[in-house]
């Protein structure tokens, strides 16, 4: 009876260790849905979007715009708060166990930290998904008078879950290595807003070298900047293609660096501190 | 009486005529003419006579800049502007392109430079686009004569984009619907903790 429980528990190890991080990913996502932090997130969410789009659509200031650039509008915000909020999301998941004590019993079951890591990041991509579903009926709205939904639909799921998926990665390396949830949050919602102020440069400023050089090495700047460049001036979805290598690098280097250092560290102390 | 005024009409006809002549004949005055080459050999012209547009809408100026002389040119700035000729319509043009200056390297004799300027419509009317070349920086020299391009006519359309009839439903919904699930969400949390 012994045996055949050893070896129930042999098996089942391994078993848990390859499929660990969709356990941890599903125990992340109904921590995040049905303990209400992902509903009240979307609700302020949908708030803004709402408060955004019918200010584009309905203001006396604003009418002279073109309403493929109040579809760009809503997309540019919808784009850079859901990627916000998902960063969020990533920049408590491993500080905020640490702080809260849980870490230590998380890190005791048979997952690999790696597998801890992409239950994580997938969690945190579930809200950033949810995010966009809740932009749909915006764009909607603004968008089918000049028929641009389908294109603003997938720009925004294409180029919105790149640059998700590099921020979010960055969020939880920041997690990782951070002292307190406190520090992680700040010091990753800094990073996104250090990376969206080269949005705000004027346009002569950006025409310049190193303007231009400002908006192609920032994830954030270059996938918004593509997405005017092909909602608001019509261009090929082709012709501007460099500018996505930001956020596909990002997400490819970041997503490296967490699988090569994840075991080093996911750990109870911050940044391998054990 | 009569017979005077009889024998001042050729006159007053040969007065009108010459008068029309004149008028036709004077450089710029017929609308849209071409540019007269500069005697230095530098011409700008752009290759739209006519653009046709709705308010909002962007569109690409393209103007030619090209060294006939027989001489090179020292460094060029090639300034975008645009007027209302239909008058009645503020022109603010920092509103209509963001860049309006934009600096060339000198031309060689034969040498030709195409730029493009980004153009936003940003009020309904008849407008005319045109670029001055002047010589940059140190370069200018107070005699020197600057280059206009031909103008383009743009004819820029008024539209109107307001939509509240289409907007409010979405968004006073779709906070309601995702406040309502949430709040059923947190209700039900709150029985399975009392349970």
């Amino acid at each position: 009876m012994m045996s055949t429980a050893a070896t129930a528990d042999r098996t089942a190890r391994p078993a848990l260790s390859r499929h660990g991080w969709l356990v941890i990913a599903g125990r992340d996502c109904r921590e995040l849905w049905a303990g209400g932090r992902g509903p009240v997130l979307l609700v302020g969410y949908s708030v803004l979007l709402s408060c955004v789009s019918y200010l584009a659509a309905t203001n006396q200031v604003l009418n002279f715009l073109e309403q493929r650039e109040a579809v760009n509008l809503t997309l540019q915000v919808a784009l850079a708060v859901g990627v916000l909020v998902a960063l969020v999301c990533a920049a408590d998941a491993i500080s905020g166990e640490r702080e809260r004590g849980t870490l230590e019993a998380l890190l005791l079951t048979p997952v690999s930290r790696r597998g801890v890591v992409a239950g994580k990041l997938v969690a945190a991509l579930s809200l950033w998904l949810a995010c966009w579903a809740v932009s749909l009926p915006y764009l909607w709205v603004l968008g089918r008078g000049v028929a641009v939904v389908a294109e603003s639909v997938l720009l925004s799921l294409g180029i919105g879950t790149a640059t998700a998926l590099g921020l979010v990665e960055v969020g939880l390396l920041i997690s990782a290595l951070s002292d307190s949830n406190r520090a992680s949050l700040a010091l990753s919602v800094f990073v996104l807003i250090a990376l969206s102020a080269p949005t705000q440069l004027p346009t002569g400023l950006a025409n310049t070298a190193v303007g231009g050089a400002l908006i192609r090495l920032n994830p954030v700047g270059s996938a918004l900047h593509y997405v005017s460049a092909v909602l608001v001036r019509g261009r090929g979805a082709s012709r501007d293609l460099s500018y996505l290598a930001a956020p596909v690098l990002t997400a490819v280097l970041a997503g490296a660096v967490l699988l090569v250092a994840a075991p080093r560290i996911v750990t109870l102390g911050a940044g391998g501190r054990r | 009486m009569r017979r005077r005024c009889a024998a001042a009409l050729p006159l007053l006809a040969i007065a009108l005529l010459g008068a029309a002549l004149l008028v036709v004949g004077l450089p710029g005055s017929a609308p849209f003419a071409t540019a007269a080459p500069d005697p230095t050999g530098l011409t700008a012209a752009s290759t739209q006579p006519r653009l046709s547009t709705s308010v909002g809408q962007h569109l690409d100026y393209r103007v030619s800049i090209v060294n006939d002389g027989h001489s090179a040119t020292g460094q060029l700035l090639a300034h975008l502007n645009i007027a209302s000729v239909t008058g009645g319509t503020y022109v603010d043009p920092e509103d209509w392109s963001a860049e309006r200056s934009r600096f060339l390297p000198a031309l060689a004799p034969g040498a030709a430079v195409a730029l493009t300027w980004d153009v936003q419509a940003v009020s309904p009317g008849t407008f005319a686009l045109y670029v001055v070349v002047l010589p940059a920086g140190m370069a200018a020299t107070p005699d020197q004569r600057l280059v206009v391009s031909t103008p383009t006519r743009v004819e820029v359309a008024a539209r109107r984009t307001l939509n509240a009839g289409g907007a409010l439903p979405v968004a006073v919904a779709v906070p309601v619907l995702l406040g309502l699930v949430a709040l059923a969400g947190r209700g039900r949390n709150r029985a399975r903790l009392r349970r």
